[in-house]
């Protein structure tokens, strides 16, 4: 997953330029050449700067600049797991405030371990045991309100 | 007085505290994606319960043993817990890999527990002088102290110095997110409540360094890999160590607490300037950032010198120096025992009892720490299939405990993405989170100042320490570029005679 | 919108509909009490005490819970759009009458069921040691004669309540509300520090939030926005006493709730909240960090926070902080 130098140089200068555009928006504080903007627009001139300068590097490297690139892992299945992990953390947000932490936690503990090819029981039992573990410990005991969900009332 | 502080503190409740706290703080930081503030933070409600010694000694041993512990995954698996040990994780985890964790690990142990008493010996000796001189700090002065640290973050980072700014702007661009600039303005937030809040650098550092690595973990080959088990002495290569860096030791301690004493600037400022200065003055500076131990000596004692350094304005003035000790001064009015130069006058015995605390906490973090060196690094070298996806859910719970809230998490997942993606374009991650803390800073302290002088560059260099300061920033920028074209001019000369 | 509060509504209408509790047996789970600030500030501190007091009396722990962010809006939220049952309850602060002019927000107090409000805490004005000003008359004085912006003032964010305190004060004796520069601080103890520092030359925090400093003989506190001199500095004039300024400023804090609570529910928590007010730990912790402890009990602070926050408003508006 690397990119062309060229790439990064130029995504940097419209982000820059971006920052700068936008940073007009905001108003200066009353009476104050100053305010809102004016971080951005630092930010934005150094972004413009520093995407320059990774334009000319690229350009004076010529073809041996860094190039877009495929990984290797992401050819075969090594790529979907990478996506698992985040697509694990999306469904855990979505779901844990209705379901629970205990029941979408251990789900996908079950689930990335499986993808890492640890056989099926000790995978769950291991699961299972941290899910509660971590729920028990945090909720109870640090009062970190982790979503309940419907089992909660089973374990008070 | 003395006296009567230590009966104080030689109670055997007080002793338990101490301990117990300090077991809960090195369970929570040595636990990839859960932090030095949770522990502080979960801690507060169970100190409410406490006498007033007990209950800030637990947290004074909590957060202690957790930034230390902290470096344990920093060092094991690449996943600091501070941004203050993002400063020498790098090297810290290249000794690990070469198998050297006991040496690394022990270095960061031993030297935050030096550091931290040498502070909480500055303290007891110069707290009410060390106050004065952060009295002394306005605005200007910030302002040179933030760009000084940053500056350092540039020059210190290893491997191609653009990359380095790269991973800067990333931090920079991010921290204008939210509402918590000098003019109030919600910035860049479209539309969202939790965003008003900012892009906090816990979730993000979370993020970025620990479920990157877990993504990371997922495209290797081997599905058996293990982080070897931590092997071989902790505490006798310290005594070498020690004895081949007295200076770097006394340095690093020095100006951790100096910089810890200003309000506001803390321990992650210190540990990146100390850094800096080491690489600086050290004889091998090519070494750092490739596996070498001297920018951790130096840096790992600053970092808990600053820890200490940060109560000098919160007990003389009852002025937070950070966010810990911002809720331990809370704790301390619940308690009765109201911060500021009254305390110091009317109960003393209060104080020394404090500092007492201090030096306990230090000296009980060598056993806990070489306990919980042993335990973690055996716990983390379980397989990484099993391992990965646990840390996963905890990096989800501490995401989320900071503002009990799942835009944390939200955060989290797109900075690990951000993380992974740097890392794969060798993009360092540490100079982002860097300009992510030191952003607003840089902003408060530039509009502030502003607004003070109506506009007036020149009032930067109008008040002394604010002009020495920003002297020194600006020859930390010059010298590298005065050597830059004199080395070209150098390598043109025989093209030219040729 | 947070996803897990449209998910807990969601779930939570589902619980009701299959069986609504009585409200006789409330609370019958634990009862969650959010805080829109940091842990280990003022606010929740005073949740906490308020909680550990309130949970002796109806039975079951009230759990204080951080919701931290955007100047408070995130906590004030999740406060107003929880389950109107009574079970999460929260301590809102005087920021909700802000937060709406300056179009950070749509809540309003309106927004909830008011149990009461537990404290306040007038604006002061003081000035560093070395100041040349050593009264509020000689301090008043020469802020409507020198130039607009020769004076700086600082203690909290820009268009926080200090704020408010000092374009109040100005509008007042009918100067421009920016006569006085406002110097953004991160909260009253920066700014302090930065006034100590020479960076500022008032800050117009409330008088506690100096109680370290005025001891220190670092600042000195010249007068109290109150409507009655501060229990705590006897000497020091209220500025209208003093000024003829008619300018008042209370920040304060009270337990809200959700609206639409059952009545006989409202009226449960307004005793609990009541009893703990009267407690030995509420007032002595109060009384220790100089906080105001003024009880309002439901219908006169509905009708103090709606007088305040329209005052805000007028305020707000001739300082240009009206989005």
């Amino acid at each position: 997953m690397k990119a062309d130098r060229l790439f990064l140089g130029l995504l940097i200068v419209l982000v820059g330029v971006a920052l700068i555009a936008s940073s007009f928006e905001y108003a200066s504080l009353p009476g104050q050449a100053y305010g809102a903007g004016t971080m951005p627009r630092v930010v934005g001139s150094f972004g413009i700067l520093l995407g320059l300068a990774l334009l000319v590097q690229g350009w004076r490297q010529g073809a041996a600049r860094q190039r877009f690139a495929r990984a290797d892992w992401a050819r075969d299945r090594r790529g979907l797991a990478v996506l698992a992990v985040l697509l694990a953390v999306v469904v855990y947000i979505l779901a844990a405030g209705a379901i629970g932490f205990i029941p979408v936690a251990g789900t996908l503990l079950v689930v990335l371990m499986l993808l890492g090819r640890v056989r099926v029981l000790p995978a769950v039992v291991v699961s299972v045991i941290a899910s509660v573990t971590v729920y028990v410990v945090f909720s109870r005991f640090l009062l970190v309100p982790l979503p309940g969900g419907p089992l909660e009332s089973l374990l008070w | 007085m003395i006296g009567e502080a230590f009966a104080i503190v030689a109670q055997p409740n007080v002793l338990l505290t101490v301990f117990l706290a300090g077991c809960f703080g090195m369970f929570v930081g040595a636990i990839p994606g859960l932090t030095a503030s949770m522990a502080t933070a979960l801690l507060v409600p169970i100190t409410f319960f406490m006498d007033p010694v007990p209950a800030i000694a637990s947290i004074v041993a909590a957060t202690g043993m957790a930034i230390f512990a902290g470096d344990i995954a920093g060092t094991l698996m690449r996943m600091p817990g501070t941004p203050a040990s993002a400063a020498y994780v790098e090297d810290a985890h290249r000794l690990s890999q070469a198998g050297r964790a006991n040496e690394a690990l022990g270095a960061c142990l031993f030297f935050s527990a030096i550091g931290g008493i040498l502070g909480t010996l500055v303290l007891s000796f110069a707290a009410p002088q060390l106050a004065e001189i952060a009295l002394a700090f306005s605005s200007f002065e910030y302002f040179w102290l933030v760009m000084l640290g940053l500056s350092s973050a540039v020059f210190v980072s290893a491997g191609s110095p653009v990359l380095g700014l790269v991973s800067l702007f990333i931090g920079l661009t991010a921290s204008l997110v939210g509402q918590d600039n000098p003019s109030g303005a919600a910035r860049y937030t479209f539309g969202s409540i939790e965003l008003l809040a900012g892009i906090q650098f816990i979730p993000a550092m979370i993020g970025l360094f620990a479920v990157s690595e877990i993504m990371r973990s997922y495209t290797k080959r081997s599905v058996d890999a293990k982080i070897p088990p931590v092997r071989g002495p902790i505490f006798r290569p310290q005594f070498a160590l020690l004895r081949r860096y007295p200076k770097q030791t006394l340095r690093g301690a020095s100006v951790g607490t100096l910089i810890g004493a200003l309000p506001g600037a803390g321990a992650d400022i210190a540990a990146w300037v100390s850094y800096a200065i080491s690489k600086k003055f050290s004889r091998q500076p090519e070494k750092f950032g490739t596996g070498h131990v001297e920018g951790l000596v130096e840096a790992g004692s600053s970092n808990n010198g600053a820890v200490s350094g940060a109560w000098i304005p919160a007990l003389v003035f009852g002025i937070p120096g950070d966010t810990i000790t911002a809720i331990v001064i809370g704790v301390m009015f619940v308690k009765g025992l109201n911060p500021g130069p009254m305390v110091f006058i009317q109960q003393p015995e209060m104080i020394y009892a404090i500092f007492m605390v201090f030096i306990l906490a230090n000296l009980m973090m060598l056993p806990i720490g070489w306990v919980a060196i042993h335990a973690a690094g055996r716990l983390l070298s379980a397989p990484q299939r099993i391992l990965m996806p646990l840390i996963l859910v905890f990096c989800m719970v501490g995401a989320f405990a900071i503002n009990n809230s799942p835009a944390g998490i939200i955060i989290m997942l797109a900075f690990g993405v951000a993380g992974f993606l740097m890392e794969e374009n060798d993009i360092p991650l540490a100079p982002a989170i860097l300009g992510l803390v030191l952003g607003p800073m840089i902003e408060k302290h530039f509009i502030t100042s502003m607004i003070k002088a109506d506009g007036n560059l020149l009032a930067f260099f109008e008040r002394p320490i604010a002009a020495g300061l920003g002297a020194a920033t600006l020859l930390l920028w010059a010298i590298p570029l005065i050597r830059m074209l004199a080395r070209r001019r150098k390598a043109s000369v025989p093209a030219e005679e040729s | 919108m947070n996803p897990y509060n449209r998910t807990a509504a969601a779930f939570g209408l589902a619980l009701m509909l299959g069986g609504t509790a009585l409200a006789q047996d409330f609370p019958s789970r634990p009862m969650t009490m959010v805080v829109p600030w940091g842990a280990g500030g003022g606010t929740d501190a005073v949740a906490r005490i308020l909680a550990t007091v309130m949970q002796q009396d109806l039975g079951q722990p009230v759990n204080v819970v951080n919701r931290t962010g955007g100047s408070g809006v995130v906590g004030h939220s999740a406060i107003a759009t929880a389950e109107p049952d009574g079970l999460t309850i929260g301590l809102a602060t005087v920021e909700i009458t802000m937060m709406h002019w300056q179009g950070l927000t749509d809540l309003t107090y309106e927004d909830y069921d008011i149990i009461a409000l537990v404290n306040q805490d007038p604006a002061g004005i003081m000035v560093s040691s070395n100041s040349d000003y050593d009264s509020i008359e000689a301090l008043n004085e020469a802020i409507k004669t020198e130039p607009a912006g020769t004076f700086s003032a600082s203690g909290t964010a820009q268009g926080g309540i200090w704020h408010v305190a000092l374009a109040g004060w100005m509008v007042a004796q009918g100067l421009d509300a920016g006569q006085v520069k406002w110097v953004p601080s991160d909260g009253a103890a920066s700014g302090i520090t930065d006034m100590v520092a020479g960076g500022v030359d008032i800050v117009t925090a409330s008088l506690p939030e100096g109680q370290t400093m005025i001891e220190a003989g670092r600042i000195v506190p010249l007068a109290t926005m109150g409507t009655e001199r501060h229990p705590a500095y006897p000497d020091v004039p209220t500025l209208k006493e003093a000024t003829g300024a008619d300018w008042t400023l209370a920040a304060w804090r009270g337990v809200f709730a959700p609206k639409g609570l059952p009545d006989d529910v409202k009226q449960r928590l307004a005793e609990a909240v009541e009893k703990a007010f009267n407690s030995a730990e509420y007032q002595e912790f109060m009384a220790n960090r100089g906080l105001g402890a003024i009880y309002l009990p439901a219908d006169e602070a509905q009708e103090f926070v709606a007088r305040s926050d329209a005052s805000f408003g007028e305020v707000l508006k001739a300082a240009g902080l009206v989005k």
